[in-house]
């Protein structure tokens, strides 16, 4: 139930001020207006109350409707000029409610009342819930008006506005982005004290020149645009918070945003560090004046598991997916102004929020952040996980460490000069010094306490410390402590050591419960507990947080805090974890509470079944967030703790889950194993037979198949035993997995030589029928696609067994092989089976399954025509690929896009398709080069200018060439001279200039040597023979055709050193002997070189062959004249290649460019291919009648790109694109996106 | 730096574009229909074995530092 609430502000000053008649007069209005807006949205009037309402909902939505509509009405009232305007407030809140004689009542409708009590006159106010259940269901705006303090409520409430007038949001001045001005405006600092408290009394910082000076450095860094990460390490006290402090200052000086996190010793939710950044009051400022606040929320909301939904990607998906969004938000602020982010006590750090750290490090290395890591070391000998960071991020280059030294004597004596304002003597400075250890914390809290004590006095204008401190015995610092205590009277100083139980930061609502539950009587006040407090703020021994933080006030360091928890009693500590605990319980239900926190104090309280309670939901909303470390650490707490076989077993299988996550079967194989012992131990049969089944799956991911597939076995015979159907289903599943070698949903093509493929048939064959019995659709479909893909693999080991028999089965590239009977129908089926899966993901809306079953469908179809052959089934499969990761990363996107454009170049250039090669190599490296990846803009320019030079564009290829060597001046690649150098000497030999040629070629062959690389060497060498081969033929240069015969023979002694390989090498030296023999007119030798050629080009050849026109030009030449059927066969197979290549290249005018250049119209002369060139189709025509352009957006839409983003590729605006996809629906048969993907698999558009 | 080199067969289409690129450091699978494998890495540059990676169309190809790449690598669902 939705309540809404509203009352008219200032309606008593209205009746005071213009008396009871005007008051009732508006009110009469007011009443009319808001009845008439109850009835239209269909609320229930609960309570009128003169000059509010109090009305009830059904639905979320409709009382924001509502509420729009009332604020709406009154607008247009205040803008006709009535004498008094009418104002409104409004608060919204969803929850459970009681009715009772008339009205409502429960904790929803209190809390509705307040919410509208916050709003101002014109404002709608709701909670966080009513806002997530209207989230995606219609475009309300909302702005998030941060953490409230509800009357009665023990938590704070986030509460949001509700954006109703949409043109004053437009009217309303935008933050201009900070221009990248090379002179920093002097900006006020954007310091915004939040979770981490800069303390208001700090001295000046003392001596860290090196560090400093470093940070300086860095902030210049990230002020040109680069990320810059600086880790300092030190022991507590020794001034790693004073540095961030003053880091802080250096970074506001050069107009730097700054947000401080810190981690708690004691809250270690999920993903708290980035929880506290993300909804720091600081980070929020940023993001406003950046205008980025959208991507800001949607990060929080995907943090706090509020996101889209994301079916069915796995966790470590989901959690990138999480990284990356909220990635995107930091980012985004710091484009507008760079941003420096300090994040402090990360030995307390959870482990996701550090992975975080790495990963926003790793992905924004053009970003201006700036990121400092403070940390103690580790205590004992294990590596903890801040450390760890660190450390690799040092390893990688991406960080610099440092590591806090004590400070030196002088630099104590310029701290005290700060501290007490007087000069110290040097005697006294070596004496606090020593003390102290140089260990600033500890030299402060002595100079305190002595100066506290009377202990020192200025002499000759300089402190001395008096021989009584001198004389006591060496203090430690628990003494000290003491001594400062020692100054509080003995009711503050209890006060305050509660206090120290709570937490390092604490809230005077939590205090006054606790010393209620300590005392048993009437709740202290809060304004009576913080007049106690005034002693410990005098003392410094906390410190009282500003008002807007979420709490009242911290301990000014943990040392103090230990040593005041160490004089509580037991039984006391234990009645105030008990009294937190049950706080933060009460709190549950509006969402106010940490539940690891709440498990914390139960467990600590000696309420152990709570403890354990709450660790297991701990646990459970962990994996649920993708925070598997969390639930790890949950469990482990609980587990001594545990008493009940169900909790124990429990726990073992959260472990199980948390582990599996991970990836860290070992361990799994470890806590399966303790299930089994309870098992037994209970003679609970259904718990072993869970861990056996669950040992199958972590035999599975060590990658012990074998023995995965037995204990699969043996868990299937135990649930057919036992007449355990879903137990017996999950033992297929197991099974299947285990023969497939891959999990659910990610084999594509299974190869028969790794798996046997019938098996594993069988074993998803029984899982269909159970799932089916038991009606478990999800389940279903997994199968069904596993099927699809298991029949695809039956149908390849059935080409293996025919080509067995019959090697040459494929030698006829015309030849289809799914003219096979059985090869057809195992196709057919395939597809069939496929399709069924999809349609049934698409029934349960699984994007993911969606996704992989499609691709698998793409797989399967690799043999069926689309317009540009094999190249564009493998476009389909990296387009669903990309769409299928674009649902996890966005950081990575943009590359991924650009090796798929370059993917597709490389087949194409292989393989035939000549307009496709242009166009993606085109492309692939536009995206490169507006990535700044110079090596793939290098490799994409090089392959483009070899499509010209083969088309005999001479010019192009030149203008691609010095493309490709501009990218190799910047690139840090350092290949990228003899590849260039090989390329311009194929240019050079396209264009006839036989000196260039071999110029080039000679330098390239010069590199490879120096590099060492046998494989590129014998690369050149082939090349260098080819070319020189065919030029001096042509030119009838027996020079040059000797110095070729010469590059050949080397080749051939070089290709018999390397590997047993299909490199074209040996082929393409005794083509190069063919030629040189032909041109010299000793057929002989050039037959025996051709024949010799040509065995060596089939035995490489496959179903799709390469193309290496060039050499096979140059054998086909020497065969010339011979009709013997190795000649033939040899004809046969390259006029069917070039034919194929040809036939999908659907570009008319490339296709007439590549058939008149002087290689090709000889070679077709020699082969014979005229009959079959007339055949070909004029190339735009597109399947289902489609033009171009909507193949292309077809494509678009397939690799999931928005109506707007196609609108941008295309240059149309979003309304004209989006009636092309309609169209191209239409013209498709497909009523949604996934349809039309499914539909571009099927019939082999794109 | 020592290089980790591997073809998913499940994965791996037989577009061949990896033995295109480096034809001495992959090659065909023998016994098998449309599959590659990895020969011998040593006799290329790592820049092209990067490429030829990145040039499979269905990602079948991994090539890695020893050396840790990405917290999340170790998992091997994320192949």
């Amino acid at each position: 139930m939705t309540v809404l609430f509203s009352d008219v502000e200032g309606s008593t000053d209205l009746r005071t001020r213009e008396g009871d008649d005007v008051a009732q007069e508006v009110m009469r209005t007011h009443e009319k207006m808001l009845r008439e807006q109850i009835e239209l949205f269909g609320g229930y009037e609960v309570v009128f109350m003169g000059d509010g309402f109090m009305v009830a909902f059904g639905s979320a939505r409709k009382g924001i409707e509502c509420a729009i509509g009332i604020q709406r009405c009154f607008a247009e009232h205040n803008a006709t000029g009535p004498e008094h305007h009418i104002r409104v407030r409004i608060g919204l809140n969803t929850g459970e409610v009681v009715r009772e004689s008339g009205t409502l009542y429960g904790t929803a409708v209190n809390a509705a009342a307040r919410i509208s009590a916050k709003a101002k006159g014109g404002e709608i106010l709701i909670s966080q819930i009513t806002k997530d259940l209207t989230t995606g269901v219609r475009d309300f705006t909302f702005l998030e008006r941060g953490m409230f303090d509800l009357k009665g409520f023990p938590t704070q409430w986030q509460l949001h506005e509700v954006v109703w007038d949409e043109a004053a949001i437009a009217e309303a001045p935008k933050p201009v982005p900070a221009a990248p001005a090379a002179v920093p405006e002097p900006v006020a600092p954007t310091r915004l004290l939040d979770e981490t408290y800069v303390r208001p009394d700090r001295l000046p910082i003392v001596g860290r020149n090196a560090e400093r000076a470093a940070v300086d450095a860095d902030i210049d860094a990230v002020a040109a645009g680069q990320i810059r990460v600086y880790a300092v390490e030190g022991e507590a006290g020794i001034g790693k918070t004073r540095l961030i402090e003053s880091t802080v200052d250096a970074a506001a000086a050069k107009g730097f945003g700054s947000v401080i996190v810190g981690g708690d010793e004691e809250l270690r939710g999920p993903f708290f560090i980035l929880r506290t950044l993300l909804s720091s009051t600081s980070i929020q400022a940023l993001a406003d004046k950046a205008n980025t606040r959208e991507a800001l929320e949607r990060a929080r909301d995907v943090v706090s598991g509020r996101g889209q939904s994301e079916t069915g990607l796995s966790p470590a998906e989901q959690t990138l997916r999480v990284y990356d969004v909220a990635t995107v938000a930091i980012r985004s602020i710091a484009e507008s102004q760079p941003l420096a982010m300090l994040f402090d006590d990360l030995q307390w750090a959870d482990e996701d929020s550090l992975k975080l750290i790495r990963y926003i490090v790793r992905t924004s290395s053009t970003s201006p952040l700036f990121i400092m890591l403070a940390q103690r070391p580790d205590p004992g000998p294990r590596v903890g996980a801040g450390t760890s960071l660190v450390a690799d991020l040092e390893r990688m280059g991406l960080a610099r460490r440092k590591k806090l030294e004590r400070l030196t004597r002088a630099e104590t004596a310029e701290l005290l000069d700060n501290l007490l304002e007087t000069p110290v003597s040097q005697e006294t400075a070596a004496a606090l010094h020593a003390r102290g250890e140089g260990v600033p914390f500890f030299i402060v809290e002595f100079a305190r306490a002595f100066r506290d004590a009377g202990l020192m006095h200025v002499v000759g204008g300089k402190l001395e410390l008096s021989q009584a401190a001198r004389s006591t015995v060496a203090p430690n610092v628990q003494i000290l402590i003491e001594r400062r205590l020692a100054q509080l009277d003995s009711d503050a100083r209890d006060l305050i050591a509660d206090a120290a139980v709570i937490g390092r930061r604490f809230r005077l609502s939590e205090l006054r419960d606790v010393e209620q539950a300590l005392n048993g009587d009437a709740a202290p006040s809060e304004m009576d507990l913080a007049d106690r407090l005034e002693p410990v703020i005098a003392a410094n021994l906390v410190i009282e947080l500003p008002e807007e933080a979420s709490y009242d006030y911290t301990f000014t360091h943990d040392e103090i805090r230990a040593a005041l928890i160490a004089q509580v009693a037991r039984q006391r500590r234990r009645k105030i974890h008990g009294a937190i605990a049950s706080r933060l319980e009460a709190a549950l239900d509006t969402g106010g509470s940490c539940l690891a926190t709440l498990a914390f104090h139960f467990l600590e309280s000696g309420e152990q079944d709570q403890g354990v309670r709450y660790s297991i939901r701990t646990a459970h909303d962990s994996l649920h967030a993708f925070a598997p470390e969390e639930a790890l650490r949950a469990v482990d707490l609980a587990k001594g703790a545990a008493q009940s076989p169900e909790d124990r077993a429990e726990l073992l299988r959260l472990r199980d889950h948390a582990l599996e996550a991970l990836g860290r079967a070992e361990e799994r194989i470890a806590t399966l194993a303790e299930m089994s012992a309870l098992a037994r131990a209970l003679g609970d049969d259904a718990l072993e037979l869970e861990a056996t089944l669950r040992r199958a799956s972590a035999t599975r991911q060590t990658e012990d198949f074998d023995r995965a597939t037995e204990i699969a076995l043996e868990a299937l015979e135990i649930a057919q035993k036992r007449d355990d159907k879903p137990a017996e289903l999950r033992a297929s599943l197991e099974l299947g997995q285990a023969r497939l070698q891959r999990p659910l949903g990610e084999s594509y093509s299974p190869a028969s030589s790794e798996v046997d493929v019938d098996a594993a048939g069988e074993a998803y064959a029984r899982a269909l029928t159970l799932a089916t019995e038991i009606g478990d659709e999800s389940t279903w479909a997994a199968v069904r696609r596993e099927q699809g893909v298991i029949r695809w693999g039956q149908m390849r080991k059935f080409v293996l067994e025919m080509l067995e028999q019959k090697p040459d089965l494929f030698d006829d590239p015309t030849g289809d092989p799914r003219e096979i009977p059985e090869i057809r129908r195992a196709f057919d089926e395939a597809q069939g089976i496929l399709q069924e899966a999809v349609a049934a993901y698409e029934r349960l809306g699984d994007q993911r399954g969606l996704m992989s079953s499609l691709i698998a469908l793409a797989y399967a179809n690799i043999l069926e025509e689309t317009r540009h052959g094999h190249a564009g089934r493998l476009e389909q499969i990296r387009l669903l690929r990309r769409n299928l990761k674009r649902l996890t990363s966005e950081a990575e996107r943009a590359e991924s896009d650009a090796y798929m454009l370059f993917s597709i170049q490389v087949y194409s250039r292989s393989h035939g398709p000549l307009d496709l090669a242009l166009l993606r190599g085109t492309e692939a490296y536009e995206a490169a080069h507006a990535l700044g990846n110079r090596s793939l803009e290098l490799y994409a320019a090089g392959g483009v200018a070899l499509t010209y030079a083969v088309l005999g564009q001479i010019a192009e290829a030149e203008t691609w060439l010095d493309k490709a060597g501009g990218a190799a001046l910047v690139t840090t690649d350092s290949l990228p001279d003899r590849q260039l150098e090989t390329w311009r000497g194929q240019v050079r030999a396209a264009a006839g200039d036989a000196e260039g040629a071999t110029r080039h070629l000679e330098r390239a062959l010069k590199l490879a040597t120096e590099r060492g690389s046998p494989g590129g060497r014998a690369e050149v060498l082939s090349i260098l023979a080819v070319e020189a081969a065919r030029l001096g033929a042509d030119a009838k240069d027996e020079e040059l055709l000797a110095r070729a015969q010469s590059w050949a023979e080397e080749t051939l002694t070089m290709s018999k050193a390397l590997p047993a390989s299909d490199a074209p090498f040996a082929a393409s030296a005794h083509a190069a002997l063919a030629q040189i023999a032909h041109a010299r007119g000793d057929r002989d030798a050039a037959y025996e070189n051709a024949i010799e050629a040509a065995a060596e080009f089939k035995g490489i050849r496959q179903i799709f062959a390469f193309l290496y026109v060039e050499p096979r030009f140059l054998v086909a030449r020497a065969l010339v004249g011979f009709e013997d059927p190795v000649a033939d066969e040899f004809r046969m197979q390259l006029r069917g290649d070039v034919i194929v290549a040809l036939f999908q290249t659907s570009d008319d005018a490339i296709r007439a460019r590549w058939l008149s250049t002087p290689l090709m119209s000889e070679l077709m002369g020699m082969v014979g291919g005229s009959e079959a060139l007339r055949m070909i189709p004029s190339g735009a025509a597109v399947p289902a009648g489609l033009s171009l352009e909507q193949a292309d957006i077809l494509r678009r839409v397939m690799s999931g790109q928005t109506n707007r983003e196609i609108a941008e590729a295309i240059g149309r605006d979003e309304k004209e694109a989006a009636a092309e996809v309609t169209a191209i629906f239409e013209a498709i048969g497909a009523t949604n996106r996934n349809e039309a993907a499914t539909e571009a698999v099927r019939q082999g558009i794109v | 730096m020592s290089l980790r080199v591997a073809v998913d067969r499940q994965r791996c289409i037989g577009a061949g574009t990896c033995i295109f690129i480096a034809p001495t450091a992959f090659k065909w699978r023998e016994k098998e229909f449309l599959k590659a494998e990895v020969l011998d890495p040593e006799t290329v540059e790592e820049e092209s074995l990067r490429h030829a990676a990145a040039s499979c169309p269905t990602g079948a190809i991994l090539v890695e530092d020893s050396g840790d790449p990405a917290p999340w690598a170790n998992d091997p669902r994320r192949r």
